[in-house]
């Protein structure tokens, strides 16, 4: 495996941060995931897969403000760096690759 | 008119929860009844879109400035509610503090979890059971939900430390 290449799960957290923009943080990254992947996700399985991600440079995170619903605590905001834009492009271009000429029996589950 | 049981049974604990925050020590084993006419008042007017002030007794009228007439079948259902949710008035006398805040103990818990994320753990978790969670289910479930998550999210995380000390004790074995 090369040492840019990302999970399933990887994948999917690093695009509901491209596309949640400037409110990528943890309850909007869970609830984006669940809606439009209709998968269910814990924190602690958030967290864990975020700080690796972080740890690999694929993205950068930055405090944002309290809120008293969360009880005073700050926000933690994620973006994606140029690296993990990079890994997600190599991963989508892969499957995009294997899926080449077969489009018709990997779209059949969905149908 | 038709209510939402989830909905009518948020307004209850919001109403409770007012009128504790308000007379923290109002509630004991002689007065539950007194409690409950209380809360019915204020549910009524929450229902017709006004409020009732429970520390001065005054109503604020904001749909037509009328006084409350309530039709039996209101009453009925509200009524029928609250006995169904006389549970937490017994577990608030027992436990009177602000109950509609996320279990403390489950938070204890979450110590275990990296003091790297766990403020922004404990955070998103008590913005959704605030936001979300309670209002839509009511103070139970939103308790139990609460304590499935923190149970959830501490597996992954202490699954992936138990793989880095397994990691390291290999290491420390293997390598001379």
């Amino acid at each position: 495996m090369e040492k840019s290449s990302i999970g399933d799960f990887e994948q999917l957290l690093l695009l509901a941060i491209l596309r949640l923009r400037e409110n990528a943080y943890g309850t909007e990254i869970k609830r984006e995931i669940e809606e439009r992947a209709d998968r269910v996700c814990s924190f602690g399985a958030l967290y864990t897969t975020l700080e690796r991600l972080e740890d690999k440079g694929f993205i950068s995170s930055r405090l944002g403000e309290a809120t008293p619903e969360r009880g005073g605590r700050a926000k933690k905001y994620f973006k994606v760096e140029a690296a993990g834009s990079m890994a997600l492009s190599h991963a989508y271009r892969a499957t995009i690759n294997m899926a080449e000429g077969i489009e018709h029996a990997v779209l059949e589950g969905i149908r | 008119m038709k209510f939402d049981p989830h909905q009518l049974r948020y307004l209850i604990e919001e109403e409770l929860n007012k009128i504790l925050r308000s007379r923290p020590n109002l509630l004991t084993s002689e007065n539950l009844d007194d409690v409950r006419q209380d809360v019915l008042l204020g549910v009524f007017e929450r229902l017709r879109g006004n409020e009732y002030h429970h520390e001065t007794g005054q109503f604020v009228f904001v749909s037509d400035g009328t006084p409350p007439e309530y039709s039996a079948e209101w009453k009925e259902m509200v009524e029928r509610s609250i006995a169904e949710t006389s549970h937490m008035l017994l577990y608030i006398h027992k436990e009177p503090r602000n109950f509609q805040e996320p279990p403390a103990r489950a938070n204890y818990l979450l110590f275990l979890a990296p003091r790297k994320y766990r403020e922004h753990l404990i955070g998103d978790l008590e913005e959704e059971y605030r936001t979300v969670v309670l209002p839509r289910f009511g103070i139970k479930k939103a308790r139990f939900w609460y304590w499935w998550q923190v149970i959830q999210s501490l597996l992954p995380i202490l699954w992936s430390s138990a793989k880095r000390i397994a990691a390291a004790t290999f290491l420390w074995k293997h390598i001379p």
